[in-house]
């Protein structure tokens, strides 16, 4: 442990700089028509294989020796410049990247580095932009980021139409959601149906699948890094689209121009709309809402402000007599800091929450169950451009996590006592550094480690240990605050790329993650009402290993690409509640659960065309996850329910012309692991089934073949308008939702097996306008 | 879970198209198990044993009776009967009481294999009455059952009903416990059976242990959407399916007024 850390740090200090009269260039690159900071934008230098990437701020910064270059700056979907610099001294550039107004210009724009899937170190990552994807056809209209990700080798839907995911055989808690890095606990909307993102909002997604950089960290299978828009600062504009089931509005500009922008970002659904119509229904709440909020302001040419707020609200009820709310609540503030041309510093305080609320009401029964988890989060972060070859970051985090399980609030008569279940408290605090260096003009390396503690913190309750039958052994009160235990963790994160040619590379990685904030849920599909558990004394924080190689191949300059990777990951301290879990409001918790091991391994392939009239991909995954549990399956492996065997997405776009576009989508799986029934019995004068295996069964096979057509009716230089036409499970196949088993409605004496089939044909038609 | 499916139900009817069909399905089979419900009740001296087999998911609901078991209960207080066969898979005693604080155990010797199990008989929770409560639900009416009960403070205590409807019992598995409510008068009402004014309705309570509540709250989970479904944990272990249950037992009529 002392020699790997001795290691890391001759590692990042043995690379001096030897060479004299170096200068660096650096500067911000920007979108030239809105003003927004470009991530990701490649500054190369012309005919050397050196160069650098903007950081998420739009910043980079190049050290060489002194003379003359041009650089080539370049970024998805905007028009490759070339710039002259004699460096003699320090540079400080400030890029405008121009949008492509002339067929001449759109050969440039293809002519950017398409090359990253194949140079960069780091593997198992998906950037996804939205711009891309908004002429796919999706439920309902609804454009959803997660569900377009869904699509991609590795990452499997949590049932039909759901923005639920799993990632390389992970739990659909252990996946890190950041918006503006702050983590979303519930990222969905009505009952899994929409994810609370609102692609309007969005401007960049990258999906990390387990072998994530050490800034990263928290969770088992993935990190889902979004960034929202920033607000044009350079002109006011107004857009929104009126969709099938909900409309949504952005509203952006300048405060002050060119220094300070804002934007504003509203989604409701209105399906109560429909309800009220109905005189079954009127007195029934079913919507959803979402705002995001941003500004931020250039204090000088060195700092830069950033506030971004989220928030978003379910809301279902049924007359006075049962209502259930929940959502999320995130704020993030953060102070950007370019310390010198080498250093860049970013400073964010985070806030984020999500709450329940189930109330029922009915004759004198009145009472509520709340529940809640909430995090104050500090993170510093320093990127320091060493030199070419070399560029570090590192940085800490501290999170200060307060989980209210479920309490219950009563009236005095109503029957039911009030029970107050003090939070859990707890800490969870990180160091790390990590470095992306250029060893060779072949060989990339990314490494680095992240050292993660959790700390349990009393909260003057009484704390359980439960023997193995889930009943109390000890029972002891922590005071408030005073620090209970504390888990040390070391996650190293190396990851690296051969190029043994321009087009191709072979690359390998390893990373350990772990994760202290848990969701325990027993369902088919993800519940508002699932529980949300962080480590204790009990329970252990949850470690996996994550190793993989993949190939990486471009043909036809870059126009398509091929990926291939494999992975073997193990976990551990894996987490299932007991048969008959009490689950609400119950300060004995842990007492229900069962804890065990899993590992999952896979092969992922993806084949993309990313120029010319037709894009899209086809990706294609073979995959297991399987878990142990003590207690579970006669404590044998069993294959986790969201074990699939094949996957494969088929995605297209074809562009008619500049205003008509067509897409088609089409998927197929393997069904879900499921229990089934292997007998029946009788116990209290009613028919039960037994069951021997757990998840033995399959559901049947899963295909669909969704339709999509974007129509831009008009576009000048005040106004867009542009129809969408979407066609969800084009041929109507019957995919099973659910399997349920009864007894016959015409033979009493026999049983059958029941299939909920949930969507068959689902058109949506949806305006989008902007006025500009 | 049932009132997230209800609703996901409800949206689906309302702006999809969702629908529900018989399918076959291939299932696989397991060997027959043996089924053992039992029953000692307080106050009682003839208390009753059933056992029976399981059947495969596509056979016929003939439960097959096992007539050649040898079964015994005792208590914690030395006394002990070995039951008698009654009539096809039913054992009964005859003079064993059930009496209130006692643990009884349950060995039952069969085919050469033997199950045994234990349950402790609660101290009796009285059921004073019941109340009718009425209350809109959309444009229905909904009328429920409340039973009267006090609870007992500072102890768990675990409540089983039956309900019938005019001489009918209705389906499904009714429980309360006092987890939100201990030692408070109950205002819960029971959500099964669809009653409407003038029918019968007679609700009989009985208190039971811990181990027994668990048991019946997994069965009643089973019918629900559960990911991963399994058989109940019973207090007679994996070997054999079904539990053995001491208990208090009341009843109480009323008929749903106007």
């Amino acid at each position: 442990m002392k020699n790997f850390l001795i290691l890391i740090v001759l590692c990042f200090f043995s690379i001096g700089a030897f060479a004299q009269n170096k200068f660096t260039i650096s500067g911000g690159i920007k979108d030239d028509a809105k003003g927004e900071e470009i991530i990701s934008a490649r500054v190369k230098v012309k005919d050397q294989p050196i160069g650098t990437n903007s950081n998420e701020y739009g910043f980079f910064s190049l050290t060489l020796p002194e003379g003359k270059y041009t650089l080539v700056v370049s970024a998805y979907g905007f028009v490759t410049q070339e710039i002259e610099v004699n460096l003699i001294q320090n540079v400080q550039l400030s890029v405008q990247m121009k949008n492509p107004v002339q067929e001449l210009d759109e050969v440039k724009v293809t002519a950017i580095r398409q090359d990253a899937n194949v140079k960069d170190a780091v593997m198992g990552v998906e950037r996804l932009d939205p711009k891309e994807l908004s002429k796919l056809p999706v439920l309902l209209g609804e454009k959803d980021i997660i569900k377009t990700m869904q699509l991609l080798p590795g990452v499997k839907n949590a049932g039909e139409g759901s923005s639920g995911f799993y990632v390389r055989g992970g739990g659909a808690d252990q996946n890190l959601i950041l918006l503006d890095e702050a983590p979303v606990y519930n990222a969905s909307h009505l009952l899994g149906f929409f994810s609370t993102f609102n692609s309007d909002a969005i401007k960049d997604a990258t999906l990390y699948k387990g072998n994530q950089p050490a800034n990263f960290g928290g969770r088992l299978s993935s990190v889902l890094d979004i960034k929202m828009n920033e607000g044009n600062n350079k002109k006011f504009n107004v857009s929104g689209g009126l969709g099938l089931i909900s409309s949504k509005l952005n509203v952006e500009g300048p405060i002050i121009k060119d220094k300070a922008s804002f934007l504003v970002t509203g989604r409701r659904t209105y399906a109560d709309v429909f309800l009220k119509a109905s005189d079954r229904f009127k007195d029934n709440k079913l919507y959803f809402y979402d705002l995001n909020t941003k500004l931020n302001y250039r204090i000088s040419k060195k700092d830069r402000i950033y506030l971004s707020g989220y928030f978003g609200r379910d809301k279902l009820g049924f007359g006075e007599t049962f209502g259930i709310d929940w959502g999320n609540a995130t704020a993030t503030a953060r102070w950007n800091r370019i310390v010198n041309e080498k250093l860049f510093s970013n400073t964010s305080f985070i806030f984020s929450s999500y709450d329940y609320k189930i109330s029922i009401k009915s004759g004198d029964v009145d009472f509520k169950v709340l529940s809640k988890i909430q995090d104050f989060n500090l993170k510093q972060e320093f990127q320091y451009f060493l030199n070419t070859r070399n560029k570090l970051r590192f940085g800490l985090n501290a999170i200060h996590h307060a989980i209210t399980p479920g309490q219950v609030e009563a009236k005095s008569d109503s029957g039911f006592s009030t029970t107050k279940i003090n939070p859990l408290k707890s800490i969870e605090s990180a160091i790390y550094i990590t470095n992306d260096w250029t060893a060779s003009e072949k060989i990339n390396v990314s490494y680095g480690a992240r050292l993660t503690g959790f700390s349990v913190l009393g909260n003057d309750a009484e704390s359980y240990t439960f023997d193995e039958n889930g009943d109390v052994a000890n029972t002891n009160t922590y005071k408030k605050n005073q620090m209970v235990k504390t888990y040390l963790i070391v996650e190293p994160r190396v990851s690296m790329s051969y190029s043994y040619s321009k087009t191709a590379s072979f690359k390998a990685a390893y990373a350990r993650n772990a994760q202290n904030i848990h969701l325990l849920s027993n369902a088919t599909s993800a519940s508002p009402t699932d529980v949300w558990l962080s480590t204790t004394l009990n329970t252990k924080p949850e470690i996996a290993d994550q190793a993989s190689i993949g190939w990486f191949k471009n043909f036809k300059e870059n126009a398509y690409e091929f990926n291939v990777e494999t992975y073997y990951k193990t976990m551990q301290n894996q987490i299932d509640y007991r048969n008959g879990a009490n689950t609400q409001a119950n300060e004995k918790l842990e007492g229900e659960l069962l804890y065990g091991v899993g590992r999952a391994y896979g092969l992922e392939m993806i084949l993309k065309k990313k120029t010319g009239k037709l894009t899209g991909w086809i990706g294609y995954t073979l995959s297991r996850t399987e878990r142990k549990i003590n207690g579970i399956n006669e404590n044998n492996w069993y294959v986790a329910k969201q074990d699939r065997t094949h996957d494969v997405s088929v995605v297209g776009i074809y562009d008619i012309n500049k205003k008509l576009s067509v897409s088609a989508l089409f998927v197929f799986y393997t069904g879900n692991a499921v229990t089934f029934p292997t007998g029946k019995y009788e116990v209290n004068g009613e028919t039960q089934f037994s069951y021997t295996e757990r998840n033995a069964a399959r559901m049947p096979n899963y295909h669909r073949l969704d339709l999509g057509l974007t129509w831009i009716r008009k576009n000048t230089d005040k106004f867009e308008s542009s129809w969408n036409f979407s066609v969800y499970n084009a041929y109507a196949r019957e995919n099973a939702y659910q399997i349920t088993f009864r007894q016959s409605e015409s033979d009493p004496n026999k049983t059958e097996a029941v299939q909920t089939t949930l969507f068959r044909i689902v058109p949506a038609i949806t305006w989008n306008f902007k006025f500009k | 879970m049932k009132k997230y499916y209800f609703i996901i139900t409800l949206l689906s009817a309302l702006c999809f198209s969702s629908c529900e069909k018989v399918i076959d399905v291939d299932l696989n089979t397991a060997d027959p198990k043996y089924v053992i419900e039992g029953f000692v009740t307080k106050g009682e001296t003839i208390h009753q044993v059933k056992i029976t087999r399981t059947l495969n998911f596509d056979e016929n609901v003939a439960f097959p009776a096992v007539d050649n078991a040898i079964v015994v209960i005792s208590d914690n207080a030395g006394n002990s009967e070995t039951l008698t066969l009654a009539s096809p898979g039913i054992y009964k005693t005859s003079s064993l009481l059930g009496v209130e604080g006692r643990t009884y155990t349950i060995t039952v010797t069969v085919d050469g294999k033997v199950f045994t199990a234990t349950s402790y008989l609660p101290i009796e929770v009285s059921l004073d009455g019941l109340d009718v409560i009425v209350f809109p639900f959309g444009l229905d009416t909904v009328r429920a059952v409340v039973p009267n009960r006090m609870d007992q403070a500072g102890v768990s205590n675990f409540y089983q009903y039956d309900i019938f409807q005019n001489g009918e019992q209705v389906k499904g598995v009714n429980l309360q416990d006092d987890q939100f409510s201990d030692g408070v008068q109950n205002e819960q009402p029971l959500f099964g059976g669809d009653f409407i004014p003038g029918d019968t309705v007679r609700v009989v309570m009985y208190c039971i242990d811990k181990p027994v509540y668990k048991y019946l709250f997994s069965i009643d989970a089973n019918t629900g959407s559960t990911a991963a479904p399994a058989n109940p944990d019973s207090n007679f272990g994996k070997s054999c399916l079904g539990y053995f249950s001491a208990r208090t037992q009341k009843e109480q009529t009323i008929i749903i007024p106007q």
